[in-house]
């Protein structure tokens, strides 16, 4: 199934964008990065194709779509599709082609599982050729041919012994069933000048078989790592059959096999969107070497760090003689991640300390309500009640003037953009030592170490040295003066929106030109 | 390809070996030369048995030249029956080991324990579990082989697991240290799940299964305790919330002997040393045997001082569980 939002398919758009999950439906870091790049190049156009996992989990758009944005589709993986017809072909010629491709899948599928890191840009294409080109295996194929049985019983034979071969099955299955809808995605795609892929998995190889299938530029932009982030995910999750063996003592144990089937198969997607890609961008270097070591090559990768609007932040600060408020703000969704109990239970410590001292949720409370209603639980045990305040999602402009600290007790994060907003409104961090935040804090290069500590960081999990920090800065006027200047001279010297926005036109005019020597060639 | 040749070469072998024989048979021709017949037998002889070798390959992948010998003896003493036999054979063979489900026997391939991790010497030792996975935690650069270790330890039982677990959430690798965490937080979650239907269907039950049904909710309490244990504020809460059910549990069925004694327990951990001594001897008069509560009363008795309780609750214990750790140590110091 899918849907569309602005429907102009036979535009062709500078640059189509290909986000899974985020812009315009769910709110997030990653979302509002989108919006300031589209508003951020007026004289650019935009084409957005959206994925998403079923129709039921996006009702409104969280963003209003600017108005250089050309074209939207919307495309549900996990929706059923209709019953794909046969193709239309004589026996004999379907049976002689489908053994040579399904051969060819094969050797693929092979090599990729034999080798680990970087790929060859030739096998990411022959890939996308197998789903998007004249000789590509359909859906159908996949579902009754008798090579594509043939081939589900080797790999089944090639698996470890006592695997129960109807969870076998149907893994394939649903594994490869998503590659076929982005298979006719690509095929209907709008026509751009630039495709842009802004993490690897489902939109990253999309943006593998649009390249392949339309020979056109190709980035990536990742801002958390995603192929990691689906690792951790499927390491836990329940719907894959887990058996226990009682027999086995001990931690060595690997991984169940349809586990790490899974884990694989993602790893190739993200493989095989980095070898596609013509440029990969990163935040910051952790997240680099991560992707080196996921295979993305050295050669392509570029730092180019999260800037934010510090004109419009500017307006927010307070004058250099207003009190400072004793109020924490976690601003970010109510999910486990954030480790929000950690935060609740260091306002405990906090309120001890600082009397009048509270603690402000920003954030929507809807993706883990379970876990929403635990951290609500532990407001009331803890006697936190009217300390503690979860006010749902707000726009920081009409928070940050109420705040004296902006806080983050994350146990993963990338490059979080409320830290850099809260910067740019004068506001201190203490933080987690997570993803960059680090770097943020206490600065990355020796002249950026020099401007002096902007916050604090901390270890995850430990709500007494969170709350020490936290009150060493809120009790001492001089430590929250020298980090709220720290904060205001890093965000404008270094994470100015306007220089990430320069270096993204700079980035996207010379793919652009590329595709248009390309043309002319041609 | 190679079979293909070595199919045709021994189908000529065979004619070969037919038209050697009709010779013998018919008196003329080679049979009069034995000696040349003898040698041109045992060329074919040869031949076959080196076309057999090769289409039966995948039967003894390594022991081809044995093979290759076993069939020229055939061939040899066998003119033709030899060959055909062994390439029968041969193939039928390949045939079933192919087709044989083979289901591995589980000890046959359980590896031996691990023995524990060692430190280097002149290294300040961690807080060490049994298995030195802590120490392996903090010192082992093997990030993958931790990653697959701190998932196999959410498998493994709370008490065991939870202080690997949270020494894993510390370390600078973000997936072993992610994976850490939504192991933790995935028993916490689950354990407040059940905590609430349990808190949920103890209405409308009997005395008996209310109060063993808030006896449940405080057991879960104390197992988020163990979960969460160097977490002060955490601890406060937990235990409070412990007692709370504990007490529920005897309050609606005083003759509960478990309730009395996990309120005990937990009254101990509180530092409510009178209350716990009390609650274990309820229990125990209400029928909990002496030798599992009274070594608690004992440590009551401990806490609050009385050091002549202390002695006479031990020398209570029947002496059969006294001989044995860690109470036979304590046993001895009291006497």
């Amino acid at each position: 199934m899918s849907g569309q939002l602005i429907s102009n398919p036979d535009v062709k758009a500078d640059v189509c964008l290909l986000l899974e999950g985020t812009f315009p439906y769910v709110r997030g870091g990653v979302s509002t990065w989108v919006k300031q790049i589209i508003e951020g190049m007026p004289e650019l156009s935009f084409s957005i194709i959206f994925l998403g996992a079923s129709d039921a989990d996006y009702s409104e758009p969280a963003y209003d779509i600017p108005d250089n944005v050309v074209h939207i589709e919307l495309h549900y993986l996990l929706e059923t599709e209709q019953r794909i017809p046969p193709p239309k072909q004589p026996f004999w010629k379907r049976r002689f082609q489908g053994s040579d491709k399904f051969d060819r899948n094969s050797d693929l599928h092979t090599m990729l599982s034999e080798s680990d890191g970087e790929i060859d840009d030739d096998v990411a294409r022959s890939f996308a050729a197998l789903l998007v080109g004249d000789n590509a295996i359909t859906e159908h194929e996949l579902q009754h041919s008798k090579q594509s049985w043939k081939t589900i019983k080797q790999k089944y034979e090639e698996a470890p012994a006592g695997l129960d071969f109807n969870h076998f099955f149907w893994t394939i299955r649903a594994m490869h069933s998503p590659l076929f809808t982005l298979a006719r995605i690509a095929a209907n795609a709008p026509v751009a000048g630039v495709y842009h892929s802004v993490s690897t998995g489902y939109s990253g190889f999309l943006g593998s078989l649009l390249c392949t299938q339309m020979n056109t530029p190709y980035i990536i932009s990742e801002h958390g790592i995603y192929t990691k982030e689906r690792e951790l995910d499927l390491a836990q999750v329940d719907w894959i059959p887990e058996e226990l063996d009682p027999f086995k003592v001990g931690l060595n144990d690997n991984m169940n096999y349809l586990r790490s089937v899974w884990i694989r198969f993602f790893r190739s997607l993200g493989r095989m969107s980095y070898a596609s890609a013509n440029q990969i961008y990163t935040l910051y270097n952790g997240n680099r070497l991560r992707q080196i070591a996921d295979g993305a090559p050295e050669n392509k990768l570029t730092i180019v760090p999260n800037g934010v609007n510090v004109d419009r932040f500017r307006q927010v600060r307070r004058t250099p003689d207003a009190p400072v408020p004793p109020v924490l703000a976690l601003i970010g969704r109510v999910v486990p991640i954030k480790d929000i109990k950690n935060f609740i239970r260091a306002m405990r410590i906090i309120r001890a300390k600082v009397p009048g001292a509270e603690g402000w949720l920003v954030g929507p409370q809807d993706e883990d309500p379970d876990y929403t209603r635990e951290c609500k639980l532990l407001v009331d045990s803890l006697d936190l009640g009217n300390c503690v305040k979860f006010l749902g999602f707000q726009s920081p402009d009409d928070i940050f003037p109420r705040v004296g600290l902006s806080v983050l007790t994350s146990v993963s994060e990338g490059q979080p953009l409320v830290m850099l907003e809260g910067y740019a409104a004068g506001i201190p961090a203490v933080t987690t030592d997570v993803g960059s935040c680090s770097e943020l804090v206490y600065g990355v290069s020796e002249e950026d170490q020099s401007i002096g500590a902007s916050g604090a960081v901390v270890p995850i999990a430990n709500p007494a040295e969170f709350a020490d920090a936290a009150i060493a800065l809120l009790n001492s006027e001089d430590a929250w003066r020298s980090a709220s200047n720290a904060a205001i001279k890093r965000v404008e010297t270094y994470y100015d929106e306007k220089d990430m926005i320069g270096r993204y036109r700079r980035i996207y005019r010379n793919q652009l030109d590329a595709e248009q020597s390309l043309r002319e060639a041609s | 390809m190679r079979n293909l040749i070595a199919g045709i070469v021994l189908a000529c072998a065979l004619m070969l070996q037919v038209l050697m024989l009709v010779f013998l048979a018919a008196s003329n021709g080679l049979a009069n030369a034995p000696v040349l017949w003898v040698l041109l037998h045992f060329v074919i002889s040869l031949i076959c048995a080196a076309a057999i070798t090769q289409l039966a390959s995948n039967l003894t992948p390594a022991g081809r030249p044995g093979l290759f010998l076993f069939c020229s003896g055939l061939c040899f003493s066998m003119p033709l029956v030899g060959a055909i036999g062994a390439l029968g054979a041969l193939i039928y063979g390949i045939y079933h080991s192919n087709n044989r489900h083979e289901e591995h026997v589980y000890w046959q391939y359980t590896n031996n324990a691990e023995l524990p991790f060692t430190a280097p010497i002149g290294r300040a030792l961690t807080k060490l579990d049994s298995r030195g996975f802590v120490e392996q935690l903090n010192y082992s650069g093997k990030t993958n082989e931790l990653y697959k270790k701190v998932l196999a330890a959410g498998n493994i039982r709370n008490a065991l697991s939870v202080g690997a677990l949270k020494a894993a959430i510390g370390h600078s690798d973000d997936k072993i240290r992610l994976t850490a965490y939504q192991t933790l937080d995935n028993k916490v979650s689950l354990l407040n799940k059940e905590i609430q239907k349990l808190e949920q269907s103890a209405r409308g039950q009997d005395a008996e299964d209310q109060s063993n049904t808030w006896l449940q909710i405080a057991s879960n309490y104390w197992e988020l305790l163990t979960l969460e244990k160097d977490e002060p504020i955490a601890r406060e809460q937990l235990l409070k919330k412990a007692s709370a059910a504990a007490i529920s549990a005897v309050r609606i069925l005083p003759t509960n002997r478990n309730a009395h004694f996990t309120l005990g327990r937990i009254a101990l951990l509180q530092g409510k040393e009178r209350i716990a001594g009390v609650a274990f001897e309820r229990a125990m008069a209400l029928g909990m045997p002496i030798e599992k509560a009274m070594p608690y009363r004992a440590e009551a008795a401990f806490k609050a001082r009385d050091f002549s309780k202390v002695a006479e609750s031990i020398r209570s214990v029947d002496d059969a569980f006294k001989i044995y750790p860690p109470l036979s140590h304590l046993a001895r110091y009291w006497q």
